[in-house]
């Protein structure tokens, strides 16, 4: 996709040991991807707590992203294991509001995964700006 | 009020030539609290850091932004820079225009530069809720965990032991040595790779400061840096302390089903077996899947010949649970096993060998005591065929990585064969010939130019067999022309892949590995032996395929870490951990329970005067600062340091807010 | 039914097994009861159990905790207390659980019965240590028909319909104050350091208060419908409770409440978990 989508805010949550890593990788690799994402680092996918995510919504984030280590690989053993009950539960939940889930992703990017984080990214913000375009 | 300077760098053209610098500073100016505001070429070099430095001086700032590369990499130096000028080293943030913005928006120069004055801008509403933390001490069990016995794991246990320190050997085998003591000759010397190995085995074993465990493995860790605790699995041996190593009992062992692990399956071993005849320690072990009592119950010709009593069939697997402050994970590589090559035969012609067998094969110690014969019918060889990049280099078999050292033993055993049988013509298919290393290039010529071995750029691309002789089909692609080698001996240059397992090991310690399954380093230039996990560091080939002099110098680098731990009275802990407000906590313990530290303790507590509560306490020389018990946590009374609720939600607001730069 | 109780309570009390007991009374009118704190065995006469007796008492267990207490609950409360021993709020051995077998009970404010009446397991109670009543169980089963409904709506359509929703709110916290897990000392709707919660009564803020409650409750709600009663705009919290419950049956097999011995949904994991779409 086309990597220029003015206007459209999305909120990336990225756990410090796997998929900021993974984020910087991309810049080492000078894979490109569309420009609407501001990271925020966390140090991991079991501190991400539920309100921040609706807390962005609220704000006024178009999309939200949260990742993490790939299951077995968190640098603290199990905060991606609870994430991962969090985020299913969050969607259902969120989407009950109206939120569509177009707007609210996750996904499992490791230190090594430069492009695959460029990929995420391209289709996160694809996805939102579906959202966005055609309701 | 706070008083903030906002820092941002250039880094020579990777930032400055896509992003807008002068305009990220000049926006950073217009926001509340920033008292100054400037952009530098290097901020990380000496005069970038001293601009900082003048800075907090002149405007008497207190925190910190810096506008530039990946916090994983600078902001421990910004941290340093700041506590050099008195300011407390957590009121610094980074924003991340290098990796998140220059290097992957440089297709729009304008979004590019209004993402880094956002990233800018998120740094400052953090670091405004910045709070000054001080570092924390643990303790460190001064004693080292060594896993894999190999080359890099002796060299390793050594380097620690020499300088003081107690340490652990533990390998899987019943011996250690590893891939090392299955080579015949090392290039580019070509000197008996026993007679180098043995000595520092012999040395290991009679280090008083060095523990050896065989036969055993690790089954579960847990703990961190300074103290590991580590669960052993000492697999049952069947020959207790009382041997004395002589041998009786496996020359009188009548079982031969087993194939030689030492030897590459070329021969047969016995039950009862000690690998090699050099093994340390020199203690038999009995293989309880061939030995004939095991499975029969009828037999015990060990016992009876055995002079010291040392047969003990009733041993179990036994755990041990032991403390460390430091690991080191040496646990080697596998050979590519090439049965998925259809053009070589899938692995089914038995004249067709892997390196590592040849390497038996002409060892004076291997099956056929140094004669090149073939497997299929124990004929002399005449002409040899050796082929390259088998499993290396090859895009199609998941392998595009290159195995660093075929090109060199391909060339070794080459020049081995024409020393054993001047008669003999090698043959040798490669792609290209890579021998960076001291003396390396040298010595391929000498392969070719003084030994006449004949070297063909191409692929081959069918091995049949015929009338006795293996017919090798291939392409010399500098001569354009298609060739056609009668073979007796076809020896592929098998690459290195990761332990069978590697990555099961790796979640023990929560290590990182790449697609095939090495350990991922800390940093490819700048900590290639340390790991993501703090006190684990890698050694040798379970990292990527390398040759010994590399796993030598690497694993010396891992001592050399060991010992630097080691050799501090205390460990600094970072403080950005979890803390309770007790007033707020409603004594849940949905955070005991999902701490997977365990560093939570709930209490009864005298939280106001008169009323005593249930609430959770954090152990701060437990937490790790994961923050699971934040994301679990609904009485909103556990908070992280340094990633704080209300750092994270000013960091939202901000990245969800327009831009009001005029 | 009323003798029975009253005799049980007067029973316990004088034996000095609890210190309160926590029940009914008549309240202003005849279609009205309130909470009524018996400590002695003369009072007991005022407890009355009816099919107004809609409140959900088990509330008032953690802020009783220090207390022996006997509870009088309907058999659709009695998950209530069990979560709240679960989540450490009250020792069980302080409290007396007493069933109340109950026919199902009235909505004054539409004099109909509310909906879990229609499919309910528990008119006669299930787990209680002492039982008063006889009651019958409804043959059909507990259903999600009504928020399976509600989903087949597109985001859009929901989202105007929470918005009209939210609209009328008018944070009085009613909602919260008679939720039996809303314990917390210091609700997040009024911390200023940080402020989650704007302090403005607007439609967004307001739906951002309900979805943060929400979350907060999940896995942890028995869908006991106490906020959707004292809800005094009408806001139907029900279609927000019940998909709490019917998502944590759904992704995590679980019911809150029902057995002492499962972990909440969200405070533990399964390494073999779904992926759930994560990319």
């Amino acid at each position: 996709m086309d990597n220029k989508v003015p206007q459209l805010n999305i909120v990336g949550f990225l756990c410090n040991w796997c998929s900021y890593a993974g984020a910087d990788m991309t810049g080492l690799g000078r894979n490109t991807y569309p420009s609407n994402i501001k990271v925020i680092r966390i140090p991991c996918t079991g501190r991400m707590d539920p309100m921040m995510i609706i807390e962005a919504f609220h704000n006024g984030a178009d999309g939200v992203l949260v990742s993490g280590c790939h299951p077995g690989d968190c640098h603290y053993t199990e905060g991606n294991y609870y994430w991962r009950r969090r985020y299913p539960h969050l969607k259902s939940l969120l989407e009950h509001f109206g939120i569509d889930k177009r707007r609210f992703h996750a996904s499992w990017v490791s230190a090594s995964e430069g492009k695959k984080f460029a990929e995420v990214v391209k289709k996160v913000t694809a996805e939102v700006k579906d959202w966005r375009d055609n309701g | 009020m706070a008083r903030i300077g906002v820092f941002v760098c250039h880094c020579g053209t990777n930032i400055a030539g896509v992003v807008d610098v002068t305009r990220v500073a000049k926006y950073a100016g217009s926001l509340p609290g920033v008292k100054v505001a400037v952009d530098y070429k290097f901020m990380c070099s000496d005069p970038g850091q001293n601009t900082i430095i003048d800075a907090i001086k002149k405007y008497g700032l207190d925190r910190l932004v810096v506008s530039a590369c990946s916090p994983r990499m600078h902001e421990a130096t910004f941290r340093r820079t700041a506590e050099r000028a008195g300011i407390n080293p957590y009121m610094v943030e980074m924003a991340n225009i290098r990796e998140h913005v220059a290097w992957v928006h440089s297709d729009d120069k304008e979004l590019a530069t209004q993402k880094a004055m956002k990233l800018m801008e998120m740094a400052v509403a953090k670091v405004r809720r910045s709070e000054a933390l001080s570092k924390m001490f643990a303790p460190i069990e001064k004693r080292a965990l060594v896993i894999g016995g190999g080359i890099a794991g002796i060299q390793a246990a050594l380097d620690i032991a020499g300088a003081g320190y107690k340490v652990l050997l533990v390998e899987k085998e019943p011996s250690i040595g590893g891939r090392m003591a299955q080579l015949d000759k090392t290039f580019p010397t070509l000197d008996c790779s026993a007679c180098i190995l043995t000595p520092k085995m012999v040395a290991a074993a009679q280090d008083p400061n060095i523990t050896l465990l065989t036969y055993a493995e690790v089954t579960e860790v847990c703990g961190f840096v300074g103290q590991f605790e580590v669960k052993i699995k000492k697999k049952a041996k069947s020959v207790n302390s009382k041997c004395i190593g002589c041998g009786v009992c496996t020359t009188k062992c009548p079982s031969k089903k087993a194939l030689s692990e030492f030897d590459e399956k070329l021969a047969p071993r016995k039950a009862i077996y000690t690998p090699f005849p050099q093994a340390v320690p020199n203690v038999p072990v009995i293989d309880r899947t061939a030995c004939t009592f095991f499975l029969t119950g009828k037999c015990k010709i060990c016992e009876k010949v055995c002079p010291t009593g040392a047969i003990d069939y009733t041993q179990q697997d036994e755990f041990i649970k032991e403390k460390f402050g430091a690991v080191v994970v040496a646990t080697g590589f596998d050979i590519y096993d090439h049965s998925n090559y259809g053009e070589y035969g899938y692995g089914e012609i038995k004249d067709v060998i892997t390196g590592l067998q040849f390497e038996r094969l002409i060892s004076s110690t291997g099956p056929t005591a140094g004669h090149v014969t073939r497997p299929s019918d124990h004929r002399e060889v005449k002409n040899v065929v050796f082929i390259q990049c088998v499993g290396s280099r090859d895009e199609a078999k998941k392998r595009p990585y290159c195995s660093r050292v075929c090109c060199m033993y391909t060339a070794k055993q080459a020049m081995l064969l024409k020393d054993h049988y001047p008669e003999t013509q090698a043959y040798v298919f490669y792609i290209d010939i890579r021998s960076a290393g001291k003396n390396y290039e040298e010595f391929v010529q000498r392969a070719q130019n003084e030994y006449g071995v004949l070297y063909l750029r191409g692929r081959v691309s069918k091995i049949y067999e015929r009338a006795n002789k293996l017919l090798v089909k291939g392409a010399d692609t500098l001569s354009g022309a298609q060739v056609e080698i009668e073979a007796d001996l076809v020896v592929l240059a098998n690459g290195f892949e990761p332990k069978k397992g590697a990555k099961e090991f790796a979640q023990l310690f929560h290590m990182s590995s790449d697609q095939y399954g090495f350990y991922n380093e800390l940093h490819p230039k700048l900590a290639p032996v340390e790991t993501a996990i703090s006190g684990v560091f890698v050694a040798g080939c379970c990292q990527s395929p390398k040759d010994i002099p590399d796993t030598v110098a690497m694993a010396s680098a891992t001592a050399a870490k060991v010992c630097a731990l080691f050799a501090k009275e205390k460990l600094e802990v970072e403080p950005l951990i979890a803390g309770v407000n007790q007033l707020t906590c409603s004594g849940c313990e949905t955070c005991y329970n999902v701490c997977p530290y365990s560093a939570i303790e709930m209490k009864d507590k005298e939280v106001k005067r008169g009323e005593v509560r249930h609430v959770a306490e954090v152990l701060e020389s437990v937490c790790k600062g994961c923050g699971a018990c934040v994301g679990a946590c609904y009485s909103k009374a556990v908070d992280l340091k340094g990633f704080t609720d209300r750092q994270v939600l000013d960091q939202v607001e901000t990245a969800t807010a327009p831009i009001t730069d005029n | 039914m009323d003798k029975e109780l009253q005799d049980l309570i007067k029973k316990l009390l004088t034996e000095k097994k609890v210190d309160y007991a926590i029940g009914y009374e008549k309240a202003y009118d005849e279609f009205s009861t309130r909470p009524a704190f018996v400590t002695s065995a003369e009072d007991t006469a005022r407890l009355i159990f009816n099919k107004y007796c809609i409140n959900n008492l088990g509330l008032y267990l953690t802020k009783l905790k220090k207390n022996k207490i006997a509870l009088i609950c309907k058999g659709c409360d009695i998950p209530t207390v069990r979560e709240l021993v679960k989540e450490k709020q009250f020792s069980r051995e302080n409290v007396i659980v007493i069933g109340a077998a109950c026919d199902g009970v009235l909505d004054k404010r539409t004099g109909k019965q509310p909906e879990k009446c229609l499919n309910c397991g528990v008119k006669q109670p299930k787990g209680a240590d002492f039982t008063v009543g006889t009651a019958k169980d409804s043959t059909t089963a507990r259903n999600f028909n009504d928020v399976a409904e509600f989903e087949k709506k597109s985001s859009k359509e929901k989202m105007q319909f929470w918005d009209r929703q939210f609209e009328k709110c008018i944070r009085c916290y009613a909602c919260r104050n008679v939720c039996p897990v809303c314990y917390c000392p210091d609700c997040f709707a009024q911390r200023s350091m940080p402020e989650y919660l704007n302090k403005n009564v607007d439609a967004e803020e307001n739906k951002m208060f309900h979805m943060i409650r929400m979350q907060h409750v999940f896995g942890r709600c028995t869908d006991c419908k106490a906020c959707d009663t004292a809800c005094p705009v009408n806001i139907p919290l029900t279609l927000l409770t019940k998909k709490l419950a019917k998502d944590a049956k759904e992704l995590f097999n679980y019911e809150s409440g029902a057995d002492m011995d499962a972990r909440p949904p969200l405070s533990t994991y399964d390494e073999d978990d779904p992926e759930s779409g994560i990319m």
